[in-house]
């Protein structure tokens, strides 16, 4: 038994997706959920868990690699055997086995993933490989896509062939109970985006406040992180929470609102609005970090460069407002005068 | 309102538009003092004359003929053609000659002509007197087609077929010529290319033709028993087909059923199904489905001939099983 990975569509209008990174390797053991791959859209780059438990077996398309949507991209099998035999990602044939699935995508694609944009994770794996196209009438088929349902979810259930208008209430409540379990609800699924700028400029402006007075440079990354966030949402008060490794998190009232001299921690703040981990004190270089009740930047320190990313689910922001927010903090680390205008 | 057989309602339309139309004029087989077979004709040699009313020896490719002529001279002549079987004979003169002249004079000749005839089974009149042959001349363009389902409806429609400057087949259901229905005693037309909703319904349309309207509502009163709401719906003409009317109910009920007493294969059921399947695809829940007769010559055995039609009954069982999705 295996499972065939594409690469899903994430968006309404998307013809490709750029695979950023795979966090399981041929051999690894995968189950449903475990974050497979790091997938990035015109608008955001996002995590793409596992549909099916076994071993990944193959990796067919490479990390950097523009892929259509559709392609298979992976082979997750249920035994280890195959698993030890598969050829790894760098092997000679994978690039012109995914090259040739690019003329075949844009036929299937359409039809396997028309009802997807709501559970973008999961648009053909669902429906068992050998089964073929599901059946539903003209009037199902169209009321599912109007809606955004999937009708080979009903298929994957058992439930019998050929769907018909009415087949739908029982899809809609199988929507229903799987976005209350938070697994693949549209409002609960995890949004990600990452940006990477020069470490220089940010340590010479902290260097430069710490001969001013007694500013700490991860109370200047929450300055800096509630700024982007204010011009990003619109929000009239925020509150965010600063932590790093060994010390206590700490929560400040609209620090971008104060001179950056007269920062200090607002001891009734109970509800961060955003969440900062500052991690350049420590040996990570990057940190996935599991969704919390806000949105959440990570701050972590490379060679010569400072890594940011924003983590957010759904619910608490839209893909437009996290890359505004994550732009703009990176800008402000690149350019730290900016927060001071 | 006064109820009046179809057959009377027949005899009253051609009575009035003569009385109306001196150019008008009947000829067949059995016309005048015989009132042909079903006596749908009777007293009307005695107010019109022989002139007027007039008795043909059996051969129905010459009196056609002679009717075609006259319409083309200015003549506005009914053709009595005793059953619909004997359409085959008239072919030539109805298809090649009247439904053709308009066009090939280029609009200079028309032929204001009516062919009057009927069909339907189960008559015990075997395999040639038996025939419901209205999708023949449905396909030949040029030709309108009517089918009434009752005395009414046989009044209206064979007053515009009268008065219409093209030629016009209307096919009378010959066992409905002692069905009483309600009949306006004033003048009144019913246009062509207008279907009519006989019963409102929401879960599966029947469209029945002719004999089969009253089949439809038949079943539609089965129906409502189980809790199945059908639309009933009578095109009334099929050429012109008032597809708006159709379509617009199949796609209102997501599930059609088209009942004509024609062969099943490549008729009138056919025709329209498709139109359905074409036009309101998206809204379909279940496949179109057809309900024609039996694709064999009709038995002269009473217990098969009856076989051969559909029946409420079996209309029915086949809306319920598309209402369960077992279709």
């Amino acid at each position: 038994m295996t499972h065939e990975v594409i690469m899903p569509a994430l968006g309404m209008a998307q013809e490709t997706g750029l695979l950023l990174a795979w966090r399981k390797q041929p051999g690894d053991a995968v189950k449903i959920g475990d974050v497979l791959m790091e997938v990035e859209t015109d608008k955001a780059a996002m995590e793409v868990e596992a549909q099916a438990d076994g071993f990944v077996t193959e990796l067919r398309a490479k990390e950097g690699e523009d892929v259509p949507v559709g392609a298979v991209i992976a082979i997750i099998s249920a035994s280890m055997d195959k698993a030890a035999g598969a050829p790894t990602e760098d092997a000679p044939a994978t690039p012109a086995a995914t090259t040739d699935k690019v003329d075949d995508t844009p036929r299937v694609a359409p039809t396997v993933a028309k009802p997807t944009p709501q559970i973008p994770e999961k648009p053909k794996d669902t429906a068992p490989p050998s089964e073929g196209r599901v059946l539903a009438s003209p009037k199902a088929k169209r009321l599912a896509a109007e809606q955004g349902l999937d009708l080979t979810r009903l298929a994957k259930a058992g439930h019998p062939q050929p769907y018909r208008a009415a087949d739908l209430d029982h899809l809609k409540g199988m929507h229903a109970s799987q976005a209350d379990g938070g697994q693949v609800g549209a409002a609960s699924q995890r949004i990600f985006a990452r940006a990477s700028v020069p470490a220089a400029p940010f340590d010479e402006f902290c260097d430069w406040l710490a001969g001013q007075g007694a500013v700490a440079a991860d109370l200047v990354l929450a300055t800096f992180a509630a700024g982007s966030f204010r011009s990003a949402t619109g929000l009239q008060t925020l509150a965010v929470s600063v932590s790093a490794p060994r010390k206590p998190s700490r929560i400040f009232q609209d620090p971008d609102r104060c001179g950056l001299l007269d920062l200090s921690e607002d001891e009734d703040g109970q509800h961060a609005d955003l969440i900062v981990y500052d991690l350049t004190a420590s040996r990570l270089t990057e940190a996935e970090l599991a969704a919390t009740h806000a949105p959440t930047v990570t701050i972590a320190r490379g060679q010569a460069n400072l890594t940011v990313s924003l983590s957010a689910t759904r619910e608490q922001l839209d893909d437009e407002v996290l890359i505004a927010m994550l732009d703009a903090f990176a800008g402000r680390l690149e350019e730290p005068l900016r927060q001071l205008l | 309102m006064r109820e009046i057989t179809l057959s009377r309602a027949v005899n009253e339309a051609i009575a009035e538009e003569m009385r109306r139309d001196p150019a008008i004029f009947l000829i067949g087989e059995d016309v005048a003092e015989a009132g042909t077979p079903f006596k749908v004709l009777s007293g009307l040699v005695e107010e019109f004359g022989t002139e007027r009313i007039i008795d043909t020896p059996i051969s129905e490719p010459g009196f056609m003929g002679m009717a075609v002529g006259a319409a083309m001279t200015g003549s506005r002549p009914i053709v009595d053609l005793m059953f619909g079987d004997f359409i085959f004979l008239v072919m030539d003169q109805l298809c090649n000659q009247a439904a053709k002249t308009h066009y090939m004079s280029g609009g200079k000749l028309k032929v204001p002509l009516v062919l009057r005839t009927n069909l339907g089974a189960t008559r015990r009149s075997a395999a040639q007197h038996s025939q419901s042959l209205h999708a023949l001349v449905a396909h030949i363009p040029g030709l309108k087609v009517a089918l009434p389902s009752s005395a009414y409806e046989a009044k209206g429609l064979l007053k515009t077929a009268i008065r219409d400057d093209n030629p016009v087949v209307i096919f009378e259901d010959k066992l409905m010529y002692n069905d009483k229905a309600p009949v306006p005693e004033e003048e009144y037309l019913l246009p062509f290319g207008k279907a009519e909703i006989l019963r409102q319904g929401k879960d599966v349309t029947l469209v029945g033709t002719s004999s089969m309207v009253q089949v439809c509502r038949k079943a539609a009163d089965l129906l409502a028993a189980d809790g199945i709401s059908a639309e009933v719906i009578d095109p009334r003409t099929i050429v012109p087909l008032d597809e708006d009317t159709i379509v617009g109910s199949a796609k209102k009920t997501s599930r059609a059923i088209v009942v004509d007493e024609g062969h099943q294969n490549f008729g009138v059921t056919a025709e329209i199904a498709a139109r359905i399947a074409d036009k309101a695809f998206y809204y379909l829940d279940n496949p179109v489905q057809r309900m024609g007769a039996m694709d064999v010559p009709v038995p002269f055995s009473p217990a098969l001939e009856d076989l051969t039609v559909p029946t409420p009954e079996q209309v029915a069982e086949r809306a319920r099983r598309l209402c369960r999705g077992e279709i």
